[in-house]
């Protein structure tokens, strides 16, 4: 049933998909990536230091693509530094089988077998000046080295980014491309996660948004999040709700919220604000996860399922005068 | 140090630009039928197909099509990623979610041993015992054999990856890991299999190791990902590590996978292409690379394969396979985005200088570096150059289209315009000469000839005897005659100063002559606009080559002839290359990658090398690297079918009597030109010859009836190297009656049935003869009857008439009394019968005797009769009257029977009489009378007979008027 739907609504995700394939995406918002080396203190904002996305190559996508990062180097221009560069983070891409149907890669904490698949690159960066705010690419890719995924549509790839030494935050960016040396998105493709650790904007009055998709299991949601340091407010907005105000978290801290979902929101997105408060606050890291009634996390898509969900109002019956 | 100095002379000349140098690669991809252009891996079979490993299915390349085979074909998974052809030729192949598939005795199977281990399979090597490893990627080694031993080595070293593996001769494991290379020994006891690490080889422990390659048996090389090289060294069984610097302006080079082949390494790469290098005093060299620069589609190579023909197949990333057959061709194009024509070029040791609109190029020849580049800047026309040559002081001359001539002095860099005709058609040059210091100039009003010292001048056209002004090329042989081709039906000489013009195919047809060269022997050759290539010779051009013989158009551009001997024609669609020795034809088109128009007269040689400009940059032809290949392409049958039938089976086929339809398709496996494959096939028991050469790859027979058929085909390769042969036999019994068997049962039939009728006859003829015999007895015995009937009859008739006889008898005088009357005399007398109607009769009348002899009618009892009435009635007619006329006598009696038989002239009244002779002899007188009737009296006297005749009448019957005569004669 699961099948059908997504299939249902593959039409309006070929729409969504006109949007380019970055990570994070324009419509997120979302300055950059963190990922923090394993010394760092949780309070910086990274729980576990480390962050897994999957990118989705569509089936009937069958040529070379490449999987770009942006400054991926600790150091220099971006980075949140503690004192000295001495952070190295490792970026490992995954393919074939378990990729993503293995279970503990769809987990919201790194544990258990969440590196499945095969092994297709592993690259490590410190602090080497030639990647800083620059470009590394990863490929080409072979989409048929993914695993193939009918409900999330394509054949994935998994990579993991883990902070394996030093304090320091990684700031960086994702593109899914088809030039190893421009950002050329794949028609189709999307990326997703199913956590997301993210640096806020330092300026007031900007909103950064996360995308869950809300598949037709779903009936009620609890979102967690960590370290939000109080920052302005969380308000979830879909096509049947605008504003709803879900709970924030002080520093180093997890807070957890629920939201019950309507019939309407179902095979949709829902588009999670981060508004910024009043008072500026810098460096602002936070975690971000969503779980469906059973405890399952559900995947955010840097381009939304189904497009930026739009508030459609109230639906009102007006009895008919005779 | 030849890449340094190339690296030096690059920084040196900055600013100069070079060629893009490419090669022709063909491609097998999605267009082909491949099912996807990932190319993981390559390998050729023992019957020379070749397994195109990819991530979407097994491709299987005849040469001509691409076979694909997928999971549902027996693969275990689509996704191939290793691949491997061990000692026996079977074909092993490890997929990207573990499991492997095996290739076995042309057919595709599972292999179920490790089919568990879900984890990438990366390489597949094969140990000295036949064992077959495999190299899982997260989970470790794994093998089995044929005699179904099996080892599973899990994780043998903790926390690494595996990739490649290098089984040693002395049967050391070497594996490449993401960190390095570890050595492990292999050992079977009684508690199983073990493999132990013996040593960890000293390398960079980040370094993922994918491929090793043992380069000629000596050294051990193992590659990193990251595009590092080191030399693995055994000693006393300890190894070690060195590493080998190449030098490589890509840095993050990523080494997919690297084979051996032809005595180099082919390097594949993901950013680089291929690299082909060389180890040499412990370096390595890239000698060349193909990727993009060199016209390769990508610059990601997973994979290379060198196959029995020597052809290099290149495994895309995405792309497909390329294939690269040879480098007989070598591409240089300035801009490929821009057409760029040549149209003129010239070459020597050093120095290439190509020409175009208003543009002319220096360039180092060897490395195709560009020195200098020379425009209006320096004097040049915005016009088409058409030819350039070089005079004995070095001056550069070029021809332009409107411009006349131009020359650049040797330290010069400007050039000069050479106004040599105030003509205006004198001004569009088709081609230059050089002869001593001699400037011969083809124009529109005839030949110039400049000299470039002086400045003299001197004009040969139609007023001094060229046959037309329009000249199209010039050429000075090596023994210094000009030959001058026009557009004309002659081809002309200048031989000192004089003008000789040969006719064109008997100067009967119009020829536009486009350039001229001479082969080692001194023949001229000339191209020609529509009618091919010529000879010429001192009686004119009449040998003439075309379409016909095989050139790809009549319409030549330009004609060089090199030291092989082959004359080398260009044409606006590609090359003909015909050889002087045979003037077979070879011709080279786009599946050789040449794809752009070639240009009139830009062409140069020198020694091994032809050079021709094109609409778009230059075509090089080496002669060194043109090599026949002499690699027998492998026959097979790609499918055999009986009234559309298909057999794919290369057994012999039996059929039960009928007639059929045979099809055979044909199979030249030559992965060197495959497009071109040609076969000769004869089916014996049908045909009586092979058939000639052929590029049809399927053949039919039709109304095939009885009999034992034996196809055979052979291919020959795009160079005419025969292959092997292929055959089938196909046997359609014979019918029922054309067995020896039914031969043997008809003939024992027919015998049977022959004998059978024999006896029957003989057995109905028996019947027949006993009836016979009893009709016979029957018969017989009737017959017996009547004869003794018949007898007792003929006994009372016989004794009647012998009774008759006796009263017969008694009329006739005794024979005493005859003897008495007639001392001499004798009786002779032999009646037919008992009873006869002769009689004689003799008496003494009046002392005269008297003789008479008769013969009545009929015979028997009738003649009896008759005698018996005749006598009676000669005995009244004698009286003394009658005896002296013995004539009366016969009168009377004549009467007397008239009367006594009622004789008339009726019809049926009886005409029965006799015959008589009467003598009387008077001795007296001694006078003898005689009369007869009928009857003749014979007087035999002193030894003469003479002949006394009858009258002509008998006594008795119709003739009343009958007179007798009375004839005397002395005794």
């Amino acid at each position: 049933m699961r099948l059908y739907f997504i299939t249902l609504f593959i039409p309006i995700i070929l729409i969504g998909n006109t949007f380019s394939q970055g990570v994070p995406s324009p419509e997120e918002n979302i300055p950059f990536l963190v990922t923090f080396g394993n010394k760092a203190k949780k309070s910086y904002g990274d729980d576990d230091n480390c962050q897994i996305f999957f990118f989705s190559i569509p089936k009937a996508y069958n040529k070379p693509f490449y999987i770009r990062i942006f400054d991926p180097e600790t150091g220099g221009e971006n980075d949140e530094i503690v004192k000295v560069e001495d952070t190295e983070t490792t970026f490992e891409l995954f393919g074939g089988k378990g990729t993503i149907t293995e279970k503990d890669a769809r987990q919201t904490n790194p544990t258990g077998n969440y590196k499945s698949g095969n092994l297709l690159h592993s690259i490590s960066f410190k602090n080497e000046k030639e990647y800083d705010n620059k470009w590394y690419t990863i490929g080409p890719l072979d989409p048929s080295q993914g695993e193939y995924s009918e409900i999330y549509m394509g054949n994935i790839f998994k990579l993991i980014c883990e902070g394996v030494t030093g304090d320091d935050g990684n700031l960086y960016k994702y593109f899914l491309s088809t030039s190893s040396t421009e950002n050329i998105p794949i028609p189709g493709g999307n990326a997703f996660t199913f956590e997301y650790t993210i640096r806020l904007h330092s300026g007031l009055n900007q909103i950064s948004h996360v995308y869950p998709f809300i598949d037709e299991n779903v009936v009620s949601i609890k979102q967690t999040n960590f370290d939000l340091d109080n920052d302005g407010t969380l308000e979830l907005s879909s096509v049947g709700t605008k504003g709803y105000q879900l709970k924030v978290s002080g520093d180093n801290e997890f807070v957890e919220s629920e939201y019950k979902i309507v019939a309407r929101e179902k095979g949709t997105s829902l588009d999670i604000q981060f508004i910024k408060g009043k008072k500026k606050i810098s460096n602002n890291n936070v975690v971000i996860h969503i779980t469906n009634q059973y405890g399952e996390a559900l995947p955010f898509y840097a381009v939304p399922i189904g497009g930026i969900p739009k508030y459609k109002g109230l639906i009102s019956v007006k009895p008919q005068n005779k | 140090m030849r890449i340094y100095i190339i690296w030096i002379l690059g920084f040196v000349l900055m600013g100069s630009y070079t060629f893009s140098q490419e090669y022709n690669f063909q491609y097998i991809n999605q267009n082909k039928g491949l099912s996807n252009n990932f190319v993981n891996g390559i390998l050729q079979d023992d019957r020379g197909y070749l397994f195109i490993c990819t991530s979407e299915g097994l491709g299987v390349y005849d040469g001509n099509k691409v076979s694909m085979y997928y999971q549902k074909d027996k693969l275990v998974d689509d996704f191939i990623s290793a691949s491997y052809k061990d000692k026996k030729g079977n074909l092993w192949f490890g997929h990207n979610q573990g499991g492997s598939s095996i290739y076995y005795e042309g057919k595709l199977a599972h292999v179920y041993i490790g089919a568990g281990i879900g984890s990438q399979i990366n390489d597949i090597a094969e140990d000295s015992k036949g064992r077959i490893w495999f190299v899982a990627q997260d989970y470790g080694l794994y093998f089995f054999d044929e005699n179904n031993d099996k080892g599973f080595f899990e994780n043998p070293s903790s926390n690494r990856l595996y990739y490649s593996l290098y089984i040693s001769e002395q049967d050391h494991y070497l594996l490449g890991t993401d960190k390095g290379i570890e050595v492990y020994d292999f050992s079977k006891d009684s508690d199983g299999n073990h493999l132990n690490k013996v040593q960890n080889i000293g390398l960079n422990e980040e370094n993922q190791i994918v491929s090793f390659v043992n380069l000629n048996g000596k050294d051990l090389l193992a590659f990193s990902r990251t595009g590092k090289v080191y030399k693995i060294i055994s000693e006393n069984g300890i190894y070690k590590s060195e590493e080998l610097k190449y030098y490589n302006l890509n840095k993050d080079i990523i080494i997919t996978n690297v084979t051996s082949a032809k005595g180099y390494l082919w390097i594949s790469t993901l950013q680089d292409g291929v690299l082909k290098t060389q180890i040499q005093e412990n370096q390595l060299f890239i000698t060349e690379k193909y990727n993009k620069s060199s016209g390769l589609k990508t610059d990601a190579i997973n994979t290379t394969y060198v196959d029995r023909e020597g052809v290099l197949w290149i495994g895309t990333f995405g792309e497909g396979l390329a294939a690269k057959e040879d480098d007989i061709f070598t591409y240089y194009f300035i801009n490929k985005k821009e057409n760029n024509p040549i149209t003129a070029i010239r070459v020597n040791k050093t120095n290439l200088y190509t020409a175009s609109k208003g543009k002319i190029e220096h360039y180092d020849k060897q490395n195709v570096i560009c020195y200098k580049t020379y425009t209006d800047q320096n004097g040049l026309p915005n016009d088409d150059i058409t030819s350039m040559i070089f005079g004995p002081d070095s001056s550069l001359f070029i021809g332009t289209t409107l411009n006349s001539v131009y020359r650049k002095r040797k330290d010069s860099e400007k050039f000069e315009q050479i106004i040599f005709s105030e003509d205006i058609l004198s001004r569009t040059i088709s081609d230059l000469e050089i002869s001593g210091n001699k400037l011969y100039i083809a124009t529109l009003n005839g030949v110039y000839r400049y000299d470039i010292y002086s400045g003299g001048v001197n004009v040969f056209n139609i007023t001094i005897g060229l046959p037309h002004n329009t000249i199209g090329a010039l050429f000075k042989t090596s023994d210094d005659r000009i030959i001058i081709g026009t557009n004309s039906a002659f081809i002309s000489e200048i031989i000192n100063d004089e003008i000789f013009n040969y006719p064109i195919k008997d100067g009967l047809e119009v020829i536009e002559v486009n350039d001229i060269f001479e082969d080692k022997n001194g023949t001229v050759w000339f191209s020609s606009s529509g009618a091919g290539i010529f000879k010429m010779n001192k009686e004119g051009a009449s040998y003439n080559i075309g379409t016909i013989d095989g050139l790809i158009s009549n319409y030549c551009n330009a004609i060089r002839i090199n030291n092989q001997g082959d004359i080398w024609v260009s044409h606006n669609d590609g090359l003909s290359k015909v050889s002087l020795s045979d003037t077979s034809v070879h011709i080279y088109d786009d599946y050789y990658g040449i794809q752009n128009r070639f240009l009139r007269s830009s062409i140069d040689n020198l020694d091994n090398e032809i050079w021709f400009g094109t609409e778009n940059g230059i075509v090089l032809y080496n002669s060194d690297k043109d090599i026949k290949n002499k690699v027998s392409p492998i026959t097979s049958l790609r499918y055999v079918t009986i009234n559309d039938t298909i057999f794919e089976s290369n057994e012999p086929i039996y059929l039960e009597y009928g007639t059929y339809k045979f099809g055979f398709g044909l199979a030249g496996l030559s992965l060197k030109g495959g497009e071109k494959i040609k076969y000769k096939f004869i089916l014996e028991g049908y045909d009586d010859n092979w058939s000639s050469l052929t590029d049809k790859n399927s053949v039919y027979y039709t109304r095939m009836n009885d009999g034992e058929y034996t196809f055979r085909v052979k291919s020959y390769n795009a160079d005419g190297t025969e292959g092997t042969e292929a055959t089938i036999k196909i046997v359609v019994y014979e019918p029922y009656w054309k067995k020896w068997w039914f031969y043997a049962v008809c003939i024992v039939l027919f015998l049977s049935i022959g004998i059978g009728i024999l006896k029957y006859r003989e057995r109905s003829f028996i019947k027949y003869q006993e009836k016979l015999k009893r009709d016979l007895a029957l018969r017989t015995r009737e017959v017996v009857e009547q004869k003794n009937k018949i007898e007792a009859i003929n006994k009372d008739i016989t004794d009647s008439i012998n009774y008759a006889q006796r009263i017969q008898g008694s009329i006739l005088p005794r024979e005493e009394y005859v003897k008495q009357l007639f001392p001499k005399s004798f009786i002779f007398f032999r009646p037919r019968d008992i009873v006869s109607g002769d009689f004689y009769w003799c008496g003494e009348v009046k002392g005269k005797q008297l003789m008479i002899c008769a013969d009545c009618t009929g015979h028997g009892v009738p003649g009896g009769f008759m005698s018996m009435i005749s006598h009676i009635l000669l005995r009244e007619a004698l009286n003394a009257e009658t005896i002296d006329n013995p004539a009366l006598i016969l009168q009377q009696v004549n009467n007397n029977i008239v009367e006594v038989l009622k004789q008339t002239d009726d019809f049926e009244s009886n005409r029965d009489g006799l015959d008589l002779a009467i003598v009387v002899i008077d001795k007296q007188k001694m006078e003898l009378k005689f009369a007869g009737a009928m009857r003749p009296l014979f007087v035999y006297r002193n030894g003469v007979c003479n002949v006394i005749k009858g009258d002509r009448h008998s006594l008795g019957g119709i003739n009343k008027d009958k007179s007798f005569e009375t004839k005397f004669t002395d005794i």
